[in-house]
């Protein structure tokens, strides 16, 4: 560790001379001894205008050819999705590999992934505001507008799995001709309702009140009448008014307090699904914290993979630095672990609670017909992101892609595991099954992705992609202001 | 903060070692009576015993799981309380003296599953005997204390090292220890949960038992750290250290944990409840049961509700007048938390309240709290070499 | 309604934070303080109260979560009592998600319409800015020059002194 006498920050021009390891001020600390200060959030020795110009240029200049490529790529995914609905309306549910008795299959699979990894996004902006992890400034505005994206794929598929999705409206607790029949409220599935509706427009509102700022800040860039006159609606008159800035701040963290406990409460209902039913293995109180946990790594891990596509293609590298990708393997290591560790207790009580059902489907589990998909859930899942132990690897941009798709390769063979093996293993042998997807299923899968990725690929091209206005609070302003230090010492009243 | 900052700068006040004596004497006419009471009913003197035994041991494991949690996280808050954690974290030896009565007598007056006749008449005990038996019981309690006292010592032991080396650079063994360490933790945690808590009803599990021990602990330590907190900063020489900001920090994060709490108990609650198995369900119907329901209503309102309304309010978590009565209150509700969960197995769901469930807890509690306080005092209240510590005494408290 | 104003441009945000504690100690009027992001300790340097929106959510939260409960209660137990599962009519544990939700939902949306509300913000409503940089990297504090009993030198004297980049008299149509 190399000791400075004075803040290098000017200094830090990119992710090379970043070490993941605090700055040492020499005799700055206490007893005459060192200080410690983190490294810096933003390299590139950037000012405030600066961070404008790289965060504001995607949108304003003409897409790159990259960015048509990704494009057209995404689109092709999503004409596949519209494919396979349009194919579904028609035909019906037959084209699925759903059948007795696995009766949930892919859909309910899809679902569970897609909010999983929506829930980073709003635990990145709310949770790490609360604590203070000033690194989320970098992330977390690309990390909520998966979270929308994710929470869109997500929602098609309890609609369609519903077979006659355009009585979708049902499920609304509405007056209605039918009695008038209230939806069952002791009902999980009646509780997703809510939980994913609120869940959706809470960090929509969330989201869009973080925008407003920097929307102020891109019509104030803006040249053309009609680009100033968008932005200026968009930013709702935004004028950087201390006043709109103290009931700013104050909603903002009221939105934080109120989004940490709903991002909690949206994946344990998810996991009321299942958990508040008689299945073995999937009745079992340890549900709720575990696909809390599993959601948070399944969302870091999609994270990571945008963000180093937003690093290698959008030329963010200097306000997503390799620290902030050091702490996201950090995340995913933990909760990796934390998975792991729900595994173990879910076999361990299998076994110490004596019951045959729940030792049955254990066993069944991990060795089963399914002990394959169970393999590639707990190796992807519990073992690879243990390679984070070491600093080197969380620092290396390749391994943390590659980590970080494999989570979620495993996450959805976690999915994958809960629905089918429960299910197929009926409780009379005579009502044993087996289930395949069919080529409609692959087809739902890779059209959610086309949809996840058309609607990041829009946002990427029309909207401030990191949080100009936190980043610049969060910025050292002795390098960030526009004018260089002055001699004299701070001001005196004349 | 301008002026040099020694280890002498931080010694603890007088009042610490009176407090110390005081509940030594308080322990003392406490457990005299308990050990008393034994000649009694040792049965009865067993099934109070384990549940002070398990409220004092999960404070000082809470401690033990905050301290590392800090290590990891950084922040001035963690750096506040560091020493008051370690203080509570040393006593685990000590809950390990105390844990001996309990694995070389109490058993059979504790558990079924430790009692020959009744497992000869159980067939799912016989299946559970593999776990559920007095040797496995005493070697994991031997193996928990073991790993936890390691982990205790080696993170004490380097802070103490600290304090002896001015302008040294922050020790990076504190975070290779506090990461494996927090997933050994864990699974110690939940193991014993398991076996001194959840097999007092052998025939019922809930895999969600760990957290909900983890959790209660962590609550019951933050609690005791405010209240601590508060006691220290009446004097000098924290009169000026622990300032508002601090408490409203911890005030936050005990927040959280009683919100943490519930939805942990809650989640076991609904899960249980909707499925209805007759497995299950007798749990929760023996303690939803005459004056059980009582109890278990007072905790929904003094566990869960009222410090939640409260401590909504930053001015309520800031000042100390307000924040120490709830931290006290959750004390309390963890102890009668424990108590709903445990008491109500040694009479197969029948009420049954003894004197010996009172001097029990309060002899074992003033002996810790002695230990507690006699280790607090051995140390500067905070480690004044840490490299974080003149960025944390100067940071900002709100956002 | 065109106000006569004082505008201070700075770089810095400490200057900012310095010039308006020194003009609310001066008693001079402060229109607003224009800032590229949130500054701490400018809404006490401007002797501004605290705002009053987590009363909003706190109170509309709870208002929907009373509501809820006692629709789930109404739906399930009076209006249309139906038998699931066995489990009472009035099953309150099952009802603590929706509530929960529900409570966000009317806690979250109610803070934020409030919010835009209390702070001026429409979309309809064109941005009026004091300074085409208060939304890159200045800082603005905007003074009225309605006491008589302060000269305009001096006000401008202050902002000098607090190394104001640029210093303007201008009329403002209305407050900004």
């Amino acid at each position: 560790m190399t000791r400075h006498n004075v803040s290098p920050y000017a200094t830090v021009m990119d992710d090379s001379q970043l070490t993941g390891r605090p700055i040492v001020l020499a005799g700055a600390g206490p007893y005459g001894g060192d200080l410690e200060i983190d490294e810096p959030l933003v390299t590139g020795g950037k000012k405030w205008t600066d961070v404008d110009r790289d965060i504001c240029m995607h949108a304003e200049q003409f897409p790159t050819k990259k960015w048509w490529i990704a494009f057209s790529v995404a689109l092709t995914g999503l004409g596949v999705l519209v494919f396979a609905l349009i194919t579904l309306f028609y035909s019906g549910m037959g084209i699925l590999g759903v059948n007795h008795p696995v009766g949930w299959g892919s859909f309910i699979i899809n679902f569970v992934f897609w909010i999983g990894i929506g829930h980073a996004g709003t635990l990145i902006s709310a949770v790490l505001f609360l604590f203070r992890q000033q690194w989320r400034t970098g992330i977390n505005r690309a990390a909520e507008a998966m979270t929308l994206f994710a929470v869109a794929c997500a929602g098609i598929f309890p609609v369609i799995h519903l077979g006659r999705p355009w009585f979708a409206y049902w499920l609304v607790p509405y007056p209605n001709a039918r009695g008038p029949l209230w939806v069952n409220f002791n009902s999980p599935l009646a509780w997703d309702i809510f939980a994913i509706s609120t869940y959706g427009l809470v960090s929509l509102v969330f989201w869009y009140i973080g925008l407003l700022p920097d929307l102020a800040t891109m019509r104030d860039r803006a040249t053309h009448p009609w680009r100033k006159a968008i932005y200026n609606a968009m930013s709702f008159g935004w004028n950087g008014s201390s006043r709109a800035w103290r009931h700013y701040e104050s909603a903002y963290m009221v939105l934080a307090a109120l989004a940490t406990p709903l991002v909690f409460s949206v994946h344990t209902i998810v996991s009321f699904d299942f958990a508040t039913s008689v299945m073995p293995g999937w009745h079992t109180t340890i549900f709720p914290p575990y696909f809390v946990i599993g959601a948070i790594f399944s969302g870091f891990a999609m994270v990571i993979t945008l963000m180093t596509f937003m690093r290698g293609y959008f030329g963010m590298k200097n306000y997503i630095t390799l620290n902030h990708m050091e702490s996201m393997a950090k995340i995913l290591m933990l909760t990796g672990m934390l998975v792991g560790f729900a595994y173990s207790t879910e076999f361990f009580m299998a076994w110490y609670s004596g019951s045959e059902w729940e030792g049955f489907v254990f066993k069944n589990r991990a060795f089963g017909p399914y002990g394959w998909a169970y393999a590639i859930m707990f190796t992807c899942n519990a073992i690879i992101p243990q390679v984070f132990w070491f600093k080197s690897m969380r620092r290396n941009t390749l391994v943390l892609f590659i980590v970080s798709i494999l989570v979620n390769v495993g996450m959805w063979f976690e999915r994958y595991v809960i629905v089918v093996t429960s299910l197929h293993r009926d409780f009379l042998p005579s009502s044993w099954g087996m289930y395949a997807l069919t080529a409609w299923d692959y087809a739902f899968l890779i059209g959610s992705f086309g949809l996840f990725f058309t609607l990041f690929l829009l946002f990427v091209r029309f909207l401030p992609v990191v949080a100009i206005s936190e980043v610049k609070g969060v910025m050292d302003p002795k390098v960030a202001r526009s004018i260089p230090p002055r001699a004299s010492a701070a001001p005196q009243e004349a | 903060m301008s002026e040099r900052l020694t280890t002498a700068s931080f010694e603890a006040p007088a009042g610490v070692d009176n407090a110390r004596s005081r509940a030594m004497v308080v322990g003392a006419i406490g457990l005299i009576a308990t050990i008393a009471g034994a000649f009694g009913s040792s049965t009865q003197f067993f099934q109070s015993y384990l549940v002070a035994f398990v409220y004092w041991t999960g404070v000082a494991l809470g401690c033990l799981g905050l301290l590392m949690v800090q290590h990891l996280s950084g922040g001035a808050w963690g750096l506040m309380i560091r020493r008051i954690l370690e203080a509570s974290a040393k006593t685990i030896p000590l809950m390990f003296v105390l844990f001996l009565p309990i694995a070389f007598a109490g058993l059979p007056a504790l558990y079924e599953w430790a009692r020959p006749d009744v497992v000869a008449g159980d067939a799912m005990l016989q299946r559970k005997a593999p776990y559920l038996n007095a040797t496995g019981f005493i070697a994991r309690g031997i193996g928990y204390f073991a790993i936890w006292s390691l982990m205790t010592y080696l993170l004490t032991k380097w802070s103490q090292d600290q304090d002896g080396r001015p302008g040294a650079p922050y020790d990076k063994r504190f975070g290779k220890v506090s990461g494996p360490g927090l997933v050994v933790f864990g699974l110690t945690c939940t193991f014993a949960a398991v076996d001194w808590v959840m097999s007092l009803a052998p025939h019922w599990f809930s895999t969600i038992f760990g957290f909900l021990f983890i959790g209660g602990a962590g609550l019951a330590a933050l609690a005791l750290v405010i209240t601590t907190m508060a006691q220290l900063s009446k004097t000098s020489p924290m009169s000026g250290v622990f300032e508002q900001k601090h408490f409203h920090d911890l005030g936050k994060l005990m927040f959280a944990f009683v919100m943490l709490y519930a939805y942990f108990s809650f989640s076991q609650f609904l899960i249980i409840w909707s499925a209805n198995l007759p497995e299950e369900l007798p749990w929760y119907l023996t303690r939803l049961t005459g004056p059980w329901k009582v109890i278990a209503l007072l905790l929904v309102f003094g566990h869960f509700v009222l410090p939640f309304s409260l401590l909504l309010s930053a001015d309520v978590k800031q000042n100390t007048k307000t924040v120490v009565p709830i931290a006290l209150l959750l004390m309390v509700m963890r102890a009668v938390d424990l108590y709903w969960q445990m008491a109500p197995q040694y009479h197969h769901g029948a009420f049954h309240f003894h004197w010996m469930d009172v001097t029990a807890f309060v002899g074992v509690g003033g002996l810790w709290v002695a230990a507690y306080l006699h280790f607090l005092k051995g140390r500067p209240l905070l480690p004044v070499n840490d490299p974080y510590l003149r960025e944390a005494l100067a940071s900002h408290g709100s956002h | 309604m065109a106000i006569r104003g004082i505008l201070g441009s700075f770089a810095r945000e400490e200057d900012v934070v310095a010039a308006t504690e020194a003009a609310r100690e001066r008693g001079l009027t402060i229109l607003d303080v224009y800032t590229p992001y949130a500054v701490h300790g400018l809404d006490r340097a401007m002797g501004l109260e605290p705002s009053r929106l987590p009363w909003v959510c706190f109170l509309l939260g709870l208002a929907g979560a009373g509501l809820k409960v006692w629709f789930e209660y109404w739906a399930s137990a009076v209006s249309w009592p139906v038998n699931v599962g066995g489990k009472p009519w009035n099953s309150l544990p099952a009802f603590v998600p929706i509530t929960f939700e529900v409570m966000v939902l009317f806690a979250g949306v109610s803070t934020v319409v409030a919010f835009l509300w209390v702070a001026g913000l429409r979309p309809w409503r064109r941005a009026r800015l004091p300074h085409p940089a208060v939304t890159d990297d200045r800082f603005v504090l905007l003074l009225a020059v309605t006491n008589a009993a302060i000269p305009v030198g001096s006000i401008t004297q202050l902002l000098a002194l607090h190394h104001a980049l640029e210093i303007q008299e201008r009329d403002f149509e209305e407050v900004p």
